[in-house]
């Protein structure tokens, strides 16, 4: 996401660039920590040789296939193989999840439940075959064709990987041949690995970077890239009001005068939606568990259905409370700025987008 | 003999001499190298050497924001960096010294 923003400050070739290395990182498979260090420090040299209005070629040269193919020289083969464990990581919590919910509701009578395991392995068929098609078709069309841009290019790989994916499912139910194991062993397996290698990764961190969190997320966490996203919300909210209020004034609904007045009675009004939705996710939670309990007899099945909606319904909460309150921060602010230049909402809004346009 | 050999022994050497004037960053880097004569080098080139360099400790990392904002990496020479630059520039000497007898005939 913040990739993104980071894209929409660069103009042009840069940004051409920028997207380029950004599409050829991702389809290569390159580390999430490696592709943030680059794209990081190719956006400051972007950026600054944009605003010197230096030529994009002298700092990626001509070929730009071999510039991105440079750019990312050293990781090796080795670095793959470093990358390994983490890509593993993100497997064993499928197999645990996906293993650990049947067996989790047949605990106590399928003790000797098994797992078909060729899905998993059609899995990371569907991995090595996506990443060949993106090294070997992909990327070399995308440097070829200049007309058709790197997100087309990325979003045509993404339709290739889902139409591949459905292809696999749907083929999979005329496979008869299966691959059993036990189950148990499977998630006992699965979940030590994930243990382990949190365990491992969060000590390397620690000495490191003296955080067991992610430093990627940290470094995004930088005013600046944060602001990115501020102002990018801020230009969606001014045009919507401008277009708001000028739909609603030519219906002769609302004065110049009176606008600001109707934004701030509208924002009363989506306080009191985000704090009823924060009551709406909690009584559709409480409420689906109390079902189950009446529902189900063991107790096993209450705490694990409890646990798991718990867990899904916090998320969603999260997510859609954090934009309610991001895009409140940015109405907020706009109409406290307003109020202090002393204009009407429609003038301070012409104002800023003028500015923003120049 | 491969070029790209020989022509990134040279910029490790030229880049750790930039980094020993003072702590600086890649866009610096690149421009002062540019200025030199070291045309269509680009950043591909020059940022996994500055990786590498990074990697063996000979030079020292440090992000803090730039005057535009986004965060940037500040480099500086370490006392091993300082030490494999004396090195290079002696063997860089010698090996052009001997070179241009052969070339022409000093």
């Amino acid at each position: 996401m913040e990739f993104e923003l980071m894209k929409e400050q660069l103009k042009g070739e840069y940004r051409q660039v920028f997207s380029e290395v950004l599409v050829y990182g991702s389809m290569k498979n390159i580390s999430a920590d490696m592709l943030t260090d680059r794209l990081t420090e190719l956006y400051d040299i972007l950026l600054t040789a944009q605003t010197e209005g230096r030529d994009v070629r002298r700092i990626t040269g001509s070929d730009r296939e071999r510039f991105c193919r440079d750019f990312f020289g050293d990781f090796t083969p080795l670095e793959r193989l470093r990358e390994l464990p983490g890509r593993f990581y993100s497997f064993a919590w499928v197999i645990f999840v996906m293993e650990l919910l049947p067996f989790t509701a047949d605990a106590g009578s399928n003790e000797k439940a098994v797992s078909n395991i060729l899905p998993y392995l059609f899995g990371i068929g569907l991995g090595v075959v996506f990443e060949l098609m993106c090294s070997l078709v992909i990327l070399p069309l995308m440097f070829r064709n200049r007309k058709i841009s790197p997100e087309t290019w990325n979003n045509i790989a993404i339709v290739g990987f889902a139409a591949m994916f459905f292809g696999m499912l749907i083929s999979q139910d005329s496979i008869s041949a299966q691959l059993n194991v036990p189950s148990l062993p499977l998630v006992i397996c699965s979940g030590a690995y994930i243990a382990i290698f949190f365990t491992v990764r969060s000590v390397w961190r620690y000495k490191h970077f003296g955080t067991i969190r992610n430093e990627r997320k940290l470094m995004l966490k930088d005013s600046y890239y944060k602001n990115l996203s501020s102002v990018r919300l801020e230009l969606i909210v001014m045009n919507g009001w401008k277009k708001q209020y000028e739909r609603l004034s030519s219906r002769g609904k609302v004065t110049a005068e009176g606008y600001l007045d109707k934004l701030k009675s509208s924002e009363h009004i989506n306080d009191i939606v985000d704090r009823g939705f924060d009551l709406f996710v909690a009584v559709i939670y409480l409420a689906s568990v109390i079902g189950t309990a009446a529902a189900s007899e063991g107790i096993t099945d209450i705490l694990v259905f409890a646990l798991i909606s718990g867990v899904i319904s916090y998320f969603i909460w999260r997510f859609f409370s954090k934009a309610f309150r991001q895009g409140a921060g940015v109405r907020k602010k706009l109409i406290s700025q307003c109020e202090t230049a002393g204009k009407t909402m429609p003038e301070y809004l012409e104002d800023r987008l003028s500015l923003e346009d120049g | 003999m491969d070029n790209a050999q020989l022509m990134k022994g040279v910029l490790e050497g030229c880049i750790l001499s930039i980094i020993a004037r003072g702590e600086t960053y890649g866009y610096v880097i690149l421009s002062e190298l540019e200025k030199a004569g070291f045309e269509d080098l680009g950043e591909g080139t020059l940022y996994p050497i500055i990786t590498r360099l990074d990697k063996n400790k000979l030079i020292a990392c440090r992000k803090a924001k730039s005057p535009l904002g986004p965060v940037r990496k500040y480099y500086s020479l370490t006392p091993g960096g300082q030490t494999a630059l004396e090195d290079f520039r002696n063997r860089y000497r010698k090996i052009s010294e001997s070179a241009a007898k052969v070339l022409y005939g000093e």
